[in-house]
């Protein structure tokens, strides 16, 4: 008997389909992107189950995901590809009602109108082995139907194939491609069809009635946010929208090379109405045909304080690569376009959290969302327009903002040896978080936008200060946005340009200080060790001082980088027409020199001149030696 | 390059189709058999960036899925081998019986598994005339080869393939193929190169009895269990004729083979 003969017998629980991936795990993320991972689907999903469903889930989906998943259906079969994922799986749902089939769908023989809910969140292609026959996606989609007893409900993830994300990703179709880019059929469409309307058409031809339609985002398999088609579609410039997206691909695109600031493109994909077209992926709530004999389905348990949870506007979720910080929350709009904002417990999501000096309060992050306008946009848009008389406007106002909140306090700073104690202007912890990209401003009163985080750290007002214009100095020069100040400017010297508007000296002293703020507050969120908490100050300390975009890798768009480069081409020219102008007086003033020189030698060599020097010969000869007794008789000279 | 190149007299194969008389080196690995995996053998040691020419497409999937690159899909020798003898295109005249395949080891990795077993199964499937084709090492082996004399068989072995470019029988797939012709049927204990050569040229094919173990076999390929799994339509005792047809056109690669040009420039072979 073969190792895996032996294996294959042990875990009864395992159905070997055929063309299953040996050398191959798509939940550990070594061999592809890693599976579907998303703590948003649990309330969608939740309202589609109940003890008595029967349930497939197929594609790569995250362990986690799968377990809290079985523990709310009668019974759960799971379909995966790769042989190690299905013996892990086997392992971690042990106890839980479940059945696991490894190998390429195609083999999936269980007869149709199986299941009371089939899931397919992570979409259909990652459904396939490298054995497995093309089949279309179309194909495959009835399949899935199929296997829906007449009534039942499909959950389907369709990725964009002209999403945001696949725009932005500067180098995703032209690297080597991965080792999960296996040659396919080129006459075979694996993938989803076309456009959404296609997608949609695809789905009514196969039966289906869509009951719920989400857009994704910022990518298909890793969601962080997903706002309802209702809300998306007709609609145009939503700020809070812009706002969650903006920070949704902030978060999720990481340090990837971008062909433009993912930040800047989710904000304007909101606001030109455009969020659904161009969302990364859109999840299909859909029901097999015959709506009079759908399953009774509801939860067993509450998802929600009112155990009315419906599919409301928006989900969010923040920290998806730092579980421990995230909080899950649901977002609704009025009819007047006000966003109310309310948790969603998914775990341990609503319960307050602390590390370190760091500390998470979900419950605040509960209530109407501020109006106005993310100051962070207010200042980027000042600095695009080169007006400097709003940036001192912002400025100011921010300052103000901000000293109001002080009080004047005996402080000891934590990262001196000196424990002396000195009356300073202490701001409380929650606003230490107050800075630019988490401030909302209607023009007359600034706002928190996310005000659960916290820190036990007591922060004087120049040293919070500091760090909110330092952050926004990394975003402007890391993004290479447009600002008006010469291209070689560094964060700190931006910081000490903007805090000198407010009448703030920034000394080396005080930015050290705000560096170790940063390191304090970023790394515990980041769970960073010891190790990547010098790394961080040190990036801190010595990126501070250089000017950016002279770096590699900065800025990471290649837009941006294309305009660096035409500024600095701009720059250099005028540096070099200012070195021919210098050149040119400097050369005038030579000629002149010269001609004056060429006169004094004239002159001394003319016959009145030797005529004058002879008649005052004798003086100067009396003058030079009475010389010393002139000196001697003038106080102070030697 | 690979001295596996040569093994069964596949590059002389090549060669002749590609016009020259003797195999120069070929530039990167030629598949040498049917494969489950990525189209070589368990710890065959790949060059970076060395071309690897094999037969299937399915191959060059699940290789790349492993981490392997610069695949080359051209079909497999055997299907070059009917193109340059049209004369084997027809069965001979007094073609009659089954030719059977015992899975073979090599030098290396033998099987382990019981031969009488083997003739009792050829006994309960088969009713004409049975040759049986042992490999090389085997054949050598008196005890073995009197087993299935004893039952009353024809014995035979197409040579030896071969081993660091040495002794290698350049017509090996040649009297392979002239043995085939004189068969009607094609059968093994396990589905291997052997049966999809005979089934690629209309013969019946059966696959029964003991599998056998090869010794030390590397569990990456998964082992008979997996091969069953994939294609369950071919391990029967008598596959039908147009499944086995659309399973050695997909295997051999009958649609990837490319032109005696194509193969010099894929080889780097200069024409003398």
């Amino acid at each position: 008997m073969t190792a895996s003969e032996t294996q294959e017998t042990l875990s009864s629980r395992i159905t070997l389909l055929g063309g299953e991936m040996l050398n191959w795990s798509d939940l550990t993320g070594s061999s592809g992107q890693g599976p579907f991972a998303s703590p948003l689907v649990v309330p969608i999903l939740s309202q589609l189950l109940n003890k008595s469903t029967t349930a497939l889930i197929v594609g790569p989906t995250a362990p986690w995901l799968l377990e809290r998943l079985s523990d709310q259906v009668g019974s759960l079969d799971i379909v995966v590809r790769s042989w190690p994922d299905a013996h892990a799986l086997n392992l971690r749902l042990n106890g839980k009602p479940v059945r696991i089939f490894c190998g390429g769908f195609e083999k999936f023989a269980e007869p149709a109108g199986s299941y009371d809910v089939v899931l397919a969140m992570d979409g259909i292609p990652r459904v396939f082995s490298a054995d497995s026959e093309d089949l279309p996606w179309l194909d495959t989609l009835h399949r899935l139907r199929d296997l829906v007893k007449p009534g039942g409900r499909l959950v389907l993830g369709v990725t964009n194939g002209l999403g945001l994300d696949a725009m932005l990703d500067a180098d995703s179709s032209v690297k080597p491609p991965t080792d999960d880019i296996w040659a396919t059929n080129s006459q075979i469409e694996l993938e989803a069809p076309a456009g959404l309307d296609a997608v949609r058409a695809a789905l009514a031809s196969a039966g289906l009635s869509t009951d719920q339609h989400y857009a994704v985002y910022p990518q298909a398999t890793k969601t962080s946010l997903m706002v309802h088609e209702r809300v998306l579609s007709g609609h145009t410039g939503d700020e809070v929208l812009a706002i969650l997206a903006s920070s949704a691909f902030a978060q999720g695109l990481g340090a990837r090379p971008v062909l433009t600031d993912p930040r800047r493109m989710a904000r304007e994909m909101m606001r030109h109405g455009t969020g659904l077209s161009l969302a990364p992926g859109w999840l299909f709530v859909t029901s097999a045909e015959s709506p009079d004999a759908r399953p009774p389905a509801g939860p067993d348990q509450g998802t929600d304080e009112d155990g009315d949870f419906g599919y409301p506007d928006a989900l969010i979720t923040d920290n998806l690569e730092h579980p421990y910080w995230a909080i899950v929350s649901k977002l609704s709009r009025d009819a007047d376009g006000h966003w109310q904002r309310s948790l969603v417990k998914v775990g341990r999501s609503t319960s307050s959290r602390a590390s370190g000096h760091l500390q998470r309060e979900p419950s605040k992050l509960a209530g109407s969302v501020p109006e106005g306008t993310l100051l962070e946009e207010q200042f980027l848009t000042a600095c695009r327009h080169d007006d400097l008389n709003a940036l001192r406007r912002l400025v100011r106002s921010y300052a103000q903002w901000l000293h109001d909140t002080a009080e004047l306090k005996p402080w000891t700073d934590p990262w001196s040896a000196n424990s002396s104690a000195d009356e300073r202007l202490v701001i409380p912890g929650g606003a230490v978080f107050a800075t630019f990209e988490n401030v909302m401003y209607d023009g007359k009163r600034m706002a928190v936008l996310d005000g659960s985080w916290n820190t036990t750290l007591q922060v004087p007002y120049e040293i919070a200060l500091t760090r909110a214009l330092r952050r926004f100095g990394y975003r402007v020069l890391a993004g290479g946005l447009r600002h008006p100040w010469p291209s070689g400017m560094s964060p700190n010297r931006l910081t000490v340009t903007l805090a000198s508007m407010v009448g703030v000296t920034v000394t080396p002293h005080l930015l050290e200080r705000s560096a170790r703020l940063e390191v304090e507050l970023e790394g515990q969120q980041r769970n960073n060790t010891e190790a990547g908490d010098q790394q961080l100050y040190f990036e801190l300390q010595t990126m501070g001082e250089q000017p950016m975009g002279t770096e590699p890798g900065q800025p990471r768009g290649y837009r941006e980088a294309l305009a660096t480069v035409g500024r600095l081409s701009t720059e250099l020219a005028e540096a070099q027409s200012q070195i021919e102008w210098l050149d040119m007086t400097v050369q005038l003033r030579e000629d002149q020199l010269r001609k004056e020189r060429r006169q004094a030698a004239d002159i001394k060599n003319s016959v009145s001149f030797a005529i004058g020097r002879g008649v005052t010969a004798p003086f100067r000869f009396l003058f030079r030696a009475f010389r010393p007794i002139f000196r001697a008789m003038t106080p102070g000279a030697k | 390059m690979h001295h596996a190149n040569h093994f069964y007299g596949h590059a002389h194969i090549m060669a002749d189709y590609a016009g020259l008389e003797y195999p120069p080196r070929i530039w990167g690995y030629l598949q040498h058999g049917w494969n489950i995996l990525d189209g070589f053998a368990h710890g065959t040691e790949f060059v970076d960036g060395m071309p690897l020419f094999v037969w299937s497409d399915g191959v060059r999937r699940r290789g790349w899925s492993m981490g392997r690159r610069n695949y080359y899909v051209i079909g497999s020798p055997w299907s070059y081998l009917l193109k340059l003898h049209p004369e084997l295109a027809t069965p001979a005249p007094d073609a009659a019986g089954t030719i059977h395949y015992p899975f073979h080891g090599w030098e290396g990795q033998h099987v382990l598994g019981d031969h009488g077993r083997i003739v009792r199964s050829i006994n309960e499937h088969e009713e004409g005339p049975v040759t049986v084709c042992l490999y090389w090492n085997e054949y050598r082996n008196a005890d073995i080869r009197h087993v299935y004399e004893n039952a009353g068989f024809r014995v035979i072995t197409h040579g030896y393939r071969g081993l660091y470019w040495r002794k290698t029988d350049e017509n090996f797939l040649l009297k392979q193929l002239t043995e085939v012709r004189r068969h009607k049927r094609v059968a093994s204990n396990r589905l291997s190169s052997a049966v999809l050569y005979g089934a690629s040229v209309g013969l019946q094919p059966g696959v029964y009895g003991d599998p056998m173990l090869l010794q030390n076999e590397h569990p990456a390929f998964g082992g008979v269990a997996r091969i069953k799994r994939m294609w369950p339509e071919m391990n029967l005792p008598f596959v039908p004729m147009d499944v086995a047809k659309a399973f050695t056109d997909t295997e051999l690669g009958n649609d990837y083979l490319a032109s005696p040009e194509e193969i010099r420039e894929l080889f780097r072979w200069k024409l003398n």
